[in-house]
Parts: structure tokens; sequence; C-alpha cells
């Protein structure tokens, strides 16, 4: 194929440069290449950057359902002083029950400063608290929905609306896996029956980018992978049998069509197919772990071990080399997930009480194992909470103007703090942060660009951050 | 696009230097002819391509590098420094190396390059004097002129948007071709010094053409009866037999549901079901299996419930429009945004699927590439402003329902005639002899009155039935009701009250009661009565004692309750459905006065929701002990009967022998045969539909507001919060006339029609190969035709023929095939029928080094192009060769993977898509898609390896295999013949009789029960992921 299409030929059919990004899913695309050709290419395979790599992997703990920025990483004074007044101008549609408008609820959680940093942290996150030198905080982030699934399908895909490739996607689709034989983009979502997030699939759905870059989601009950085990009573030897045949006859037919690269191609999918089915199963089985570490995660402990027994398998899968691991912490809604609507201070004390130890032990364990140099740490949710009470109760309803994201190691520098929210913690105000500059700043720490990343679409040049994007400097090591 | 963002962080950094030289000297002669050339440049492509790619940056928002090109005088000042162009050798310059991306920074920034066409256009603009008419912004514009802007008539002159070439062929005969596409696949071939190909193998062709147009390969007698023909005719009889298979519409429609992006659910956060959308998946298979034409076919996906609203095909039609994604969950302040990405999926998928326009590109802002104004975006979107979903009953019989029933009545009419005249003739004598028996002086002691009327309380619709009894409509009663009725009697001595409530099977559990789980509650009975000598005069009956079939229990739902004075308990019957019931209840002093009396009775059912009787009778007898479920006569009847033969009036008569018939045998025997006639009676067959309309009920959503606005509005920016006055509906300038009137396209409603007609008006441009789109409308759904047939279009981006996408490889065939479609009635099997039957379909697909060195993409098609079956394809085709396929066609799909349907069948939920289809690439429903990629990945050989589903179609293959043949040998023939279409050779033979042996071997080994069995399951699932079998060659 490069007999025929110089690099030139393909920067320019690009649209502006990106190598050799997803090569022949794009020229598919635009037609440029046969089907068959478009084959010879593995979609997964490395592929080269725009910039250098600092995050190899990337593990995005999201808390499901909006975790409040005020009861958890943005400390704020004021709002107990102000606790029981009116909040002034407050526009009732700005949560999503506009009738249940109350005066400002102070956090029913205590803060104290942690780390050299200076931190604040809420009594919550014992744990995390631990290694907020690691962790890079945005407090002023906002996002365009006050409603759990378009503000999921924003922070997730870009878009409020459905059908738009995820982040996770567009990072494997850009940058390939280092591992053939596990899922390049892996999800995780409660294991506990309650629910997925809002909007499913379509959260880690490859939206128009090729199917294959869709997440894999783990099923949380049975085989986490379908067709991982051998059907039927075939043993190992027989279906090794099976592929040895396979494959000398599928030879016999390719002598005769050399140039049809994607023919071997195929072939070698299914060696790839039949190695996979020994790698993924050890890739997940958490056994194999020491009891000290699986102590340390919080295996055991039953408040805590189904995230415990997941963010194992993400630091298992990064080892790995697998690319982009997605960890849903909570379910659908309400109080099955971090939406605390009723009572902040006992919703967001179960679910950080689920996720503390884990996540503390996971930035611990990739640390010490020479992985968070390499490894992008994520943890936020769709959207913060208002710094109001939500009438008939004690919890507060959805806010879309203010929220708190952190992200540790992969590049990212340790122990600062970037934007501010007003005095009481409702609206970001200071160096507010966009999804799409969010976004921009994550594929620049995996060494893609936000402007060069991108997908034709009838007609269209899609980009992750769509027309916008602004990569934050400031929180780059 | 998709959001009101100002572009930012794309910048153009440029650096331009001061003008190497002055503009040449005014005194030149050639001068005006040069700027006359150069504005006629300027307004035909240049001020277009500055307009769209180039201003903002240089002159409008900003001025990077201190180039401002808003006017000529600017323009020609050049930029802050260095030496940018000369004018006279612009191509040689800095500018001409930026914009062909030769440096950095390449221009325009960020947004592709232009096309070599429209640089070398620009580059000979400023050679011949950049001249321009008028400044390339305005700033004095004001704010709303962007929705009113028009299109020149230079931006018309682009391939798409012309009118269809009568394109002439060339005569040259390469090598032989006898069909007319031939002559332009060989112009293109000469012209590049390639050679045709030989033509396939006749087998392998027979197999192409299945895969091809049925997605299935032949079974093994199709191709055995196939090549049984004389070798000249064997093609012929092949193209005819996929194109009349009914499997064809099911391979094209799965083609055209990916362009309508069709699926079954809502999507969004609950990504609720729609349980009725699959009949437009239906529609769309039933049209291509019978050929509809392609312009009907649209037409009717744009406005089937206005043009043909009586053809329930033209009301599956319109599931086109409504069958994009739709918030379930709407916030207060979402509300209006979200109906204007509903308008916007409605009509960004029009203009993909239709005419492979991106018209939803210019919804915040004129289209970056294309002649489309966002003002046009804005009226052509209005089109669907009120158009909503709905579940609509469809009566699917509906076109040919009154001439079968016109038909019926005749045949009826000779048994109601047997009826009658046997009435007439003999029933009357038999009556007059059984009247004489002892049995007709003991009529039933229960009896109903002479009725005058009944009133609900409520409201609901009750009707007195033949035999007396009162029938309350089930659908539209209310939760409680009361009934009063009036009646009269002159019978003396009444002494109970009796109401029976009837069983029956079409109510929950079979009745006798409306409520959900079958039963009734009656809370009260009260009867006033009044001599009929002072019938205003009415005083209460009181009650003694009640009884009852049966009683709930024996407190608050007793019969007795009925009669107590707590006017909310009452009589019910819970577990006892599905059969008759009745309650007995004796006055306190019988009813005896000479005159007669009046009888006002009211029978009350106020307990739970509708616990009412759905059909009941009430009758009065002088014995309070006759029996509860006893004969009943009407009083008419009783009196008639007590009179003497001679003492008979006519009608006492008539009363008498309508009521006696029911016991003669002669009668009985007649009427059962009229009804059972009747049985066959032509019935409306009425379903369920999701549909497009307008004033329909809309499906309702979680939403805090509207689901629907009357009026459209032109969006700055796509942002609902500013409007700029209201959008009249229009169509796209570039394919309208130049007077853009939409009049000539317009039909006014009749009178009372609950639609606007604006959908009429689209589809009337959109199929209007005269003055409308229909030019555009054929070579978009020819050249979809090409692409499914070779691989790649002759426009090989299939979804975008605008200027983003690819040119046409041969635009004098492409305009040739669109003048075939609408002169051949818009028959799409008339195409597929010419691209069959020419030499370039039929080539061979081996490899030829020397042509692919000259063209390796095969754009010229010198060779047919190999390329892999789709997901739907592979799993159709692995069922058929395993002879597991259940040919069963339409009807509502499932997400049950164990489903042995054609792969059309499962139903799409966006949440849940069919995970052995998504791992071969099956696309999301989200928005249009004209191709889909083809990838190679392990999880696609793991699932052909260990699916459970996979291995049981083997396993059920083997099994039937076996017990054709104890003979291996011929066996392994047969596979080959019924998977690959093709004789195995003799190595291959030799191949899986070792592999049948060795794993035969193996599973005796493993203690299999059916070693045999598991070895051939093997060599099957062998087969299915062979190379060979994946591919159409």
């Amino acid at each position: 194929m490069t007999e025929f299409i110089t690099r030139r030929q393909l920067l320019r059919s690009c649209g502006g440069g990106m190598g050799s990004v997803a090569l022949s899913a794009l020229l598919a695309d635009q037609g440029l290449l046969s089907n068959s050709a478009i084959a010879e290419g593995n979609p997964f395979s490395t592929k080269q950057q725009h910039f250098p790599v600092k995050a190899k992997s990337v593990i995005w703990l999201f808390m499901n359902g909006g975790p409040s920025q005020v009861d958890t990483w943005d400390y704020k004074p004021e709002l107990e002083k102000h606790d029981g007044q009116e909040l002034e101008g407050f526009d009732k549609n700005t949560g999503f029950f506009t009738g249940n408008v109350g005066p400002i609820m102070k956090s029913p959680f205590k803060f104290r400063q942690y780390g050299e940093s200076g931190s604040w942290v809420s009594e919550i996150f014992p744990q995390m608290a631990r290694h907020v030198d690691k962790m890079a905080f945005i407090h002023s982030g906002y996002t365009e929905s006050n409603n759990h699934s378009p503000a999921l399908f924003m922070i997730n895909t870009g878009m409020k609306r459905m059908g738009f490739p995820s982040l996770g996607s567009w990072v494997t689709y850009g940058l390939g896996t280092e591992n053939q034989n596990l899922p390049a983009f892996v999800t995780m979502s409660d294991p506990l029956n309650r629910g997925l997030p809002k909007g499913y699939a379509q959260n880690w759905g490859a939206g128009f980018l090729p199917s294959i870059y869709q997440g894999t989601w783990f099923k949380p009950q049975g085989d986490p992978i379908d067709n991982l085990k051998i059907s039927g009573d075939k043993n190992i030897t027989q279906q090794r049998a099976l592929l040895d045949t396979l494959k000398d006859l599928n030879q016999d037919h390719q002598k005769n069509r050399p140039e049809q690269r994607d023919l071997e191609t195929r072939i070698n999918s299914f060696e790839l197919a039949y190695r996979m089915q020994q790698a993924a199963p050890e890739a997940l089985d958490i056994q194999r772990e020491t009891s000290e570490t699986l102590k340390a995660y919080g295996v055991g402990d039953k408040k805590c071990e189904h995230f415990a027994k997941q963010c194992l398998v993400a630091r298992r899968m990064v080892e790995r080399g697998v690319r982009f691991i997605q960890i849903y912490s909570g379910g659908t809604e309400n109080a099955r997930s971090w939406d605390g609507h009723t009572s902040i201070s006992k919703n967001h004390g179960q679910f950080a009480g689920e996720t503390d130890q884990p996540i503390g032990a996971l930035l611990q364990d990739l640390d010490q194992r020479g992985l968070l140099d390499s490894t992008l740490v994520i943890w936020g949710g769709e959207f913060g909470r208002l710094s109001i009470v939500q009438k008939g109760g004690t919890g507060r309803d959805h806010n879309p103007h203010a929220m708190t994201y952190w992200m540790a190691g992969g590049g990212v520098k340790a122990g600062v703090h970037y934007g501010a929210t007003d005095e009481i913690g409702n609206v970001a105000v200071e160096n507010r942060v966009s999804v799409n500059d969010l976004h921009a700043t994550i594929l620049q720490l995996c060494g893609l660009d936000h402007l060069k990343l991108t997908y034709r679409l009838n007609g269209r040049d899609f980009r992750l951050t769509d027309v916008a994007g602004k990569v934050i400097k400031e929180i780059i090591a | 696009m998709f959001k009101s963002y100002l572009i930012s962080g794309v910048l153009c950094i440029i650096s331009l230097v001061p003008l190497h030289g002055q503009p040449p000297e005014q005194t030149d002669p050639a001068h005006a002819a040069r700027m006359a050339k150069s504005l006629h440049l300027f307004k035909s492509s240049v001020r277009q391509a500055l307009t769209s790619h180039c201003v903002k940056c240089h002159g409008g928002k900003k001025t990077e590098g201190e180039f401002n090109i808003t006017t000529r005088k600017l323009f020609l000042l050049g930029g802050a420094s260095g030496d940018s162009f000369t004018v006279g050798k612009a191509q040689e310059s800095y500018l001409a190396d930026m914009l062909y991306h030769r440096i950095e920074p390449a221009m325009p920034m960020n947004s592709g390059k232009l096309s070599d066409t429209l640089v070398a256009a620009i580059l000979k603009w400023i050679d011949l004097g950049a001249a321009f008419d008028r400044p390339l912004l305005d700033m004095n514009e004001p704010a709303d002129a962007w929705t009113r802007r028009r299109i020149s008539q230079e931006q018309k002159d682009y391939w798409a948007f012309k009118s269809l070439q009568q394109t002439a062929f060339s005569q040259d005969l390469h090598p032989d071709p006898q069909n007319p596409i031939d002559h332009f696949i060989a112009a293109g071939i000469d012209s590049q010094q390639l050679r045709f190909s030989q033509p396939a193998k006749t087998n392998t062709l027979v197999r192409r053409i299945f895969l091809d147009t049925l997605g299935m390969p032949p079974t093994g007698s199709q191709l055995t009866e196939l090549l049984s023909y004389p070798q000249d005719q064997i093609i012929n009889r092949t193209i005819e037999h996929v194109l009349a298979s009914p499997h064809y519409g099911e391979r094209w429609a799965r083609h055209w549901l990916d362009v309508a992006r069709f699926a079954e659910s809502h999507g969004f956060e609950q990504d609720y079901d729609r349980p009725f959308a699959f009949h437009y998946r239906d529609f769309v298979i039933k049209a291509l299996n019978q050929d509809m034409s392609y312009d009907q076919f649209t037409r009717w996906q744009l406005a089937g419930d206005e043009l043909a609203p009586e053809n329930p095909l033209a009301m599956m039609a319109t599931g086109f429009l409504g069958a994009g994604v739709f918030p379930t969950q709407i916030t207060a302040n979402e509300v209006e945004s979200s109906r204007y990405d509903a308008l916007d999926d409605m009509a960004a998928t029009t203009g993909t699927a239709m005419l492979a326009l991106t018209i939803g590109c210019a919804r915040c802002h004129d289209h970056k590439f294309d002649p489309i104004p966002a003002a046009d975006y804005y009226r052509f979107t209005s089109t669907f402003t009120t158009a909503v979903r709905s579940n609509q009953p469809i009566v699917m019989n509906a076109s040919n329902l009154d001439a079968q029933q016109a038909h019926f009545t005749l045949e009826h009419q000779p048994y109601i005639d047997a009826v009658k005249n046997y009435e007439q003739t003999k029933l009357r004598s038999a009556f007059e002899e059984w009247s004489q028996t002892p049995q007709a002086k003991e009529p039933p002691g229960w009896f109903t009155l002479k009725f005058f009327d009944v009133q609900s309380e409520k409201g609901s619709n009750i009707q007195r039935q033949a035999d007396q009894s009162f029938k309350v409509q089930s659908d539209t009663a209310p939760p409680q009701d009361a009934f009063t009725f009036e009646f009269h009697s002159h019978q003396r001595n009444l002494q109970a009250l009796r109401i029976e409530a009837f069983a029956d099977p079409t109510l929950k559990a079979g009745g006798p009661g409306l409520a959900v789980n079958g039963n009734f509650q009656l809370t009260d009975i009260h009867v006033a009565k009044a001599p009929l000598s002072t019938p205003n005069v009415l005083t209460d009956l009181e009650f003694s004692s009640a009884r009852a079939t049966f009683n709930q229990n024996e407190n608050s739902l007793h019969v007795r309750t009925v009669i107590d004075k707590d006017k909310k308990s009452g009589w019910a019957v819970d577990p006892q459905f599905g059969k008759d019931h009745a309650v007995i209840v004796t006055f306190a002093e019988p009813l005896d006065d000479p005159q007669g009396h009046r009888l006002r009775i009211t029978v009350a059912f106020n307990g739970n929701t509708k616990h009412i009787m759905g059909r009941f009778r009430i009758s009065v007898s002088s014995d309070p002990d006759n029996p509860l479920l006893g004969d009943t006569i009407s009083e008419e009847v009783l009196v008639a009967l007590a009179k003497s033969p001679q003492d008979r009036t006519a009608e006492d008569l008539q009363a008498a022998v309508d009521w006696y018939r029911t016991k003669d045998e002669g009668w009985k025997a007649l009427e059962a045969k009229r009804q059972e006639h009747l049985k066959s009676a032509p019935a409306a067959k009425t379903e369920t539909v999701m549909i497009v309309s307008e004033g329909v009920t809309p499906i309702r959503h979680h939403t805090q507001g509207k689901d629907f606005f009357e009026e459209m509005h032109f969006l700055k920016r796509g942002d609902v919060q500013q409007k700029v006055g209201r959008a009249s509906q229009g169509f796209l300038q570039v394919l309208s006339p130049e007077q853009d009137s939409i009049d000539r396209w317009s039909q006014a409603p009749q009178t009372g029609s609950k639609t606007s007609n604006r959908r009429t008006a689209l589809a009337n441009w959109m199929v209007d190969h005269r003055q409308g789109a229909g030019n555009l409308l054929a070579r978009v759904m020819v050249n979809r035709l090409w692409h499914h047939h070779f691989g790649r279009g002759l426009v090989a981006s299939t979804n975008d023929f605008g200027n983003q996408g690819q040119p046409p490889s041969h635009p004098d065939l492409l305009d040739w095939l669109a003048n075939q479609l609408i002169k051949n009635d818009w028959k799409l099997k008339y195409i597929h029928q010419l691209i069959l039957s020419s030499y370039t379909y039929q080539q061979s697909s081996d490899y030829r080094k020397a042509d692919a060195l000259q063209d390796p993409d095969n754009q010229y098609l010198w060779r047919f192009r190999p390329r892999r079956l789709e997901g739907e394809a592979l799993r159709d085709s692995i069922l058929n060769v395993t002879g597991q396929l259940d040919s069963r066609m339409f009807g509502a799909g499932t997400l049950d993977e164990s489903m042995r349907r054609r792969s059309i069948y499962f139903t799409i939920k966006r949440s849940k898509l069919i995970p052995m289809l998504q791992v071969f690439d099956v696309p999301e429903p989200l928005v249009s898609q004209g191709q889909r990629p083809t990838t190679i990945v392990a999880p696609q050989a793991l699932l052909l390896l260990n699916n459970i589903h996979i291995r049981k179609y083997c396993e059920d293959g083997a099994k039937q295999f076996l017990k054709e043949s104890q003979d291996l040998t011929s066996l392994v023939t047969q596979l080959y013949q019924r998977t690959l279409s093709r004789q195995p050779t003799l190595s291959e033979t030799a191949k899986s009789l070792a592999f049948l042996q060795q794993q035969t071997q193996s599973y005796t080994d493993s203690g299999s029960n059916t070693p045999e069995e598991a070895a051939f399951a093997d060599l099957f699932q062998l087969v299915i992921c062979l190379n060979e079998f994946c591919y159409i060659y």
C-alpha cells in the first residue's frame, strides 16, 4: 500500500497531518482504498502520536450520578456562614427538581488539609486524602446539561446528544493498543445490581467510529467477556486441531491471492483469538494477587469489595498494556448512585465508603510499581451539585455550573489546584474549564492533538472537541 | 453543526510578507479583459472559498498576520512581512505553497485543504488581477440578513446540482460489451491502458450474485438446478432467480436501514422500546420486493400519511422520519432545544439519505463547503415542524377490504333468506303446535319488564341487547358508574328482582366485570315505585333479603351489603370469573297494583376502578325462590302466551314466535348455518403502527414541557435563545429554480385534514427531476446500488455528494444510470438487472500485477473487487448452509440471539445491539450511514470459534448431514458444494477426511457419546471460518 500512497498524500487526505492514525478506517471512509486493502492495517496496531505520550493508559474512575464538589474536594468556609440563607438570584430551573429550591446548605462533612500542597479534603476520603500531592485538581469544571443522560453523554463524548464516540473510543482509535490479546478499551459497571449509568452503553460507544473502538463492557455477572470459553464439548486440543487445519486450508486459498493481505490478517486473527482465550482470564484473575495487595484494596471488606476488585482488575489491565479503562461507581440514579437528592451525608457517605480505600490503594499500588507516571487516573462524574438544599431533605440537586475533577499520574502536575468556584462553590468562576477543555487536556496527555484527531463522516471531519477545546497547560507537568 | 460555539483555538498563524511587486499598469489594453475574467472567477468560486475558509481570521473576527482580505485594496497590500505573492506569478508564491499544503502553516488552518481546482482558481484569479465585485464582509449587514441569504447562480455550477447529462457512450466494443455500462467502463479502462479481466468462473459468478443480491450463497439444490441450464443461460437464470426471490428485499432493506438510521428504541436515558416501529422495516422489505418505484418509495417515507393514508404501506413508510433518537427525559430548559434536535434529525437524515447532502451542517452557520445557507436549513427543516411520532391503529388489509366485504354480503344473503323463509312458513305452525303442549302453560319464572329508558350517571356507553340485557362498552367506561332504568309492568304480585351478570370471553378473565381481573362490585340496588295511575308519586321499595350465586367474602363483599345502607360496600365474586352470576333481592312487600307499576331501578357500581358489570339483565318474578340462573322471558311474551290463540294480536304472535324460535330445532339448524358462514366474513385486520404524522397524539416522554411547537424559528448559531423571526417552508435554493417559490410543489390540504401538507410539498420537490431535486435523488440512489454491488460507489462517498465528498469516478455513467432509473419508472430492479448482467460485474476477481500497479485501487474496474461479507450476511449464510435458517418473514423482531430467522429480524434496541453483529462492524443506528467499515479483529474469530449459537448451528447441521449418507467422502463433497458452491479439490478432500478422522478419535478419547457428530460439527465450523466462505469473489 505504501507503494501507492505516499506519506505526504496521506497527510493531506487526513486534513492536516495526523500521521498514520487509524489509517485503515480513515481511508475506508474516504473511499481511498478498497475494503480489501483496508484490512491490511490492523486497526488496533500501535500508532504514531502527535506528541510524546505521557499517559500510556488511562483509568477513569467515574463517580456516576454527580458527586457534590462542596462536600468532597472544593472546601468553602463561606458555605457554613451562609447556611440557611436564601440564595438570591438563583434560577429555579438550574437543577432537576425545579419546585424544590431550598436555602444554602453547609456541608455535613468536616474538612482538613492534607499533604505538602495543603489540599482541603472532606472527611469521607481519608485514604484518597493521603495522595493529594499526586493530584491535579480542576475546581472550575462545568457542563451543559442538568440532566443525567445528556450530561453523561457530554462528559463521555463531548456532545449532549446521543451518538458520538466516547473519549475511550477516540483514544484507542488514535493510539491503538499495546496488547493485542486484550480489549483496548474496557468498561466496568456496578456489580451490585444497581444498574448501568443512564444512556447505558452509549456512554462507552464508538458512535460513528468503527464499532471495534467501542468499550468492551465487562459483564458484572457471568463471563465478563463474550465468547472466551470454548463452546460445545470441544476441548483445547480439539480446538487447536481445528485451528491447524483451518490455517492450512486458508493458506492454500491465499496462495493464489498474495495481494490480498487482509486474508493473512484474518488468518492471524484466529491465532490472536486463541491467545486471548488464555490471556483475558489471566488478566481478570485477581486471585493471583498477594493477600497483602487484596487486603490493601479492600477485598474482603464487604463495604467496598466490589469496587476494590474492579480497581485491581484495572491495575492488572494497565500492567498488560490495555489503553483505556473506565469504572463506574454506582448504578442508575438516586440512591443507587452518587445522585444525592435526599441526603448528602447518607448518600455520599455510602459511596465514599465504597470507593475511598480501593482508589487510595490503586494510587499507592500504581506508584509503587512505577506505573503511575505512565497511567493517567481521572476522578469525576457527569456534573456537580448545588450549594443549596433540595427541599424536602438534606440532599442537593444537579448542578451543571460547577464540578471538581482530579487527575493523577500520566504526566499531570502533582499537587496543584486549577480554577475556582464562587465563594459558596455553586458556579465555576475562575479559569472555567469546559468538558471540551478537559477532553483536549486528556488527549494531550495521551499524545494526541485534539485538533488533529479527526474522523470524516458524511462530509465532515469530526473531533472529540467539536469546534472548541483548550488544553489546560497549567496542570501538565 | 451541532453547537453554538465560536471557533476558538483554531488560529490561523500566518505571517505574510509585503507584496513583491505592484499590480500591472492600468494602461495595459488586455487589463479590462483580464479583470473581467478575474471577476468571473471571483463570483463563481473564489468569493465562496475566501468567505468560507479565510476571511474569518483575515479581516473578520481577527486579522491574523495583519493580512486583511476583505477588500481588493487590503488584499493586495498583503500581510505584515515577507514575500507572499506576486500578481502574475501566484503559482510560485509562498501563498500557493501554503494553500497546496507544501509548507507549514498549511492554509486554511485546521479545516482541510481546499481542492486543487479551487486553489488553482484562486491563484489564477490573483494573476488576472484579483478582482472584487464588492467587499467580502459587509459590516453594516442587519442581524437577520442571514435569514434571507441567496446563493448565486455560479454556486449551482457543480456536478451534483446540474441536470443529468444525456451522455452518449462510446461504441467501441471492449471486449464484447452487450451492456451500455461496459461502454462507459471500457472508456476508462482504455484511457488508463488497463485491460478487462476474463469472465469469472460460472459457479463463482452464481455464488457472487447470490451473496451480493440475497446475502446468502445458493443452496446445494439451487446451485445444481441453475448449473443444469445451458451454459449461455445460467447467469441470466441466476439473475432472474435472485431478483424474484423474497430474500432480495431482506438483503437490500438492510442496506437502506443503515441509511435510515433505523432502530426500535428511543435511545438516551431509558432507551424505551418502540414496539411498533418494526413496521417500517417491513415496509422497506415489501417495497423492494414488489419493486416499488423509487420516487414513490421516497415520497411515502416523507409524507405517506398525507399522500395515501388509506394504504397501510404508505403509513408504515413514515416510520423513516421517526426512526431517530429522542430523549425520554427532558428537563424544562431543554424542552425546546430537544425538539429542534428532533427536527434536525429528520431534516439531516432526509438530506443525507435521499440527496447525499449534509444539510444538517448548516444548522449553526452557512454550510462551510456546500451552497446551503443556514437560511435554507431552517426553511427546509420547518417542513417537519408539527410532525410527531405516534402509535396508531392501522387497518392492514384496508386496500381490498371493501370489495371483499361487498362480495361476502352477496354470498351471505341466501343464508339470511333461508332463515327468514323458515320463520314465515314452518316456524309459525311449529309454534302453534307447541303452544298446545303442557310446557307452553308453564313459562319461565323470571321475566323482563317493558323498557323505556336508561341513564348513565358518569357517561358510560350502555346498549340494550336482543336478549334484553344491557352491555357497557369496556374501553370507554369510567372508573365508577350507576345506571338508572325506567320500566313498566302490568303484572301483579311482583315479589323479587334479579340481576344476572354474564360472562364474556372478550373481557379479562372472561368477566363478568370490566375490572382488570374480571371482577365487579355491585354496591347498591335502589328501586322507586309508583302505581301507573299516579306515575309521579314515587316511593322507595324496601328489600327483605338478598342471595347470590357466590360471595367473595362474608363481610364487605357479601351480597347482603347490596341492600344495606352503606353505598360503598357491595357484592363481588373474585375468583369465580368467566361464568355467569346473579343476585336476587326479595321485596319486603309484593307489588300488586291492578293498574300496573312504574319502576325506576338504579344499579350502582361505586367500588374499585371499573368494577362494573360488562353485560347484565334485570328481571322480576312473583316467586323469590325461583332459581338464580333460571330461564327468562319478556313480559310481552308472557302476556302473549297467556292468551288463547284466537285472542292473540299480530304483535302478540310475532313476539311469541320470536321468543319461541330458540326452542325450535329447524330454526336453530338454519340459524347455526348462517352464523357459521358469518364467521368467514372479511374483517379489518388492525395493527398498531408507529407512524409520523400531524394532528395525532404524540408518543409522550418524561417531558417537563410540550412535545412540539407550532412554529419554527430561525436560530442564530442554532441556539434556541437566539430566535430571529419565523421560518416559513422552503427547500434548497441550489436545487430549485431561480424564482424561489414552493407553490409549484404545494397542494392545499383537504378540508378537515389534520396535516399541513408541508411534507407532501417536500416529497413533490424531492422527486421532481425537472425543477426540483429529482436528478440528484436518482444519482444518489443508483450510486448506492453500485456501491453495494461493487463494494464502492461511482461516488465513493455515498452519503456526501457535496464538495467534501469524492467526485464521481465515471460521471457520465452515473448520469446515464440515473437517467435510466427515471426513464424506467424509477424501478430499482431494472438497474440491478443492468448492473448484474454487465461484463464489468461479471469479470473475474483475479489479481494482475501490471494493472494493479497502474490502478491499485481498481478505480477503473479492471477486475471485480473481492470483499468480505457484512455481519448479517455472514450470519445468514451460516444459518443457510447449516440448514438452520427459519425463513419466516416480517413481524416483530427479537433480541434473543438464538433466533434463527434472518438477521434483519433482530430487534434493534439502541442500548442492546446484537453482539454477534456488532463485532462485525454493524454500525450504531444513530445517524445515517452509507458505508460500513470492514475491520478484522480477534473478537470476530472468537465469535466464530466459541459462540454457543454458532456452535449449535454447526452441531444441528452436522446431525442432519450425517443422516444423508454414510460415505464421508461424499459428505465432504456435499459440504463444499453447499458452503463454498464448488467441489473440493483432491487435497481438500484428503485434508477434510484426515481432520474428521482425527477429531472423531479425539472425541472418542475424551468420552463423547457422539464423536462422529462432534467431529463433523467441527468440520462445519472450520469451513464457515474459512476466508473463502466469508468473502465475495
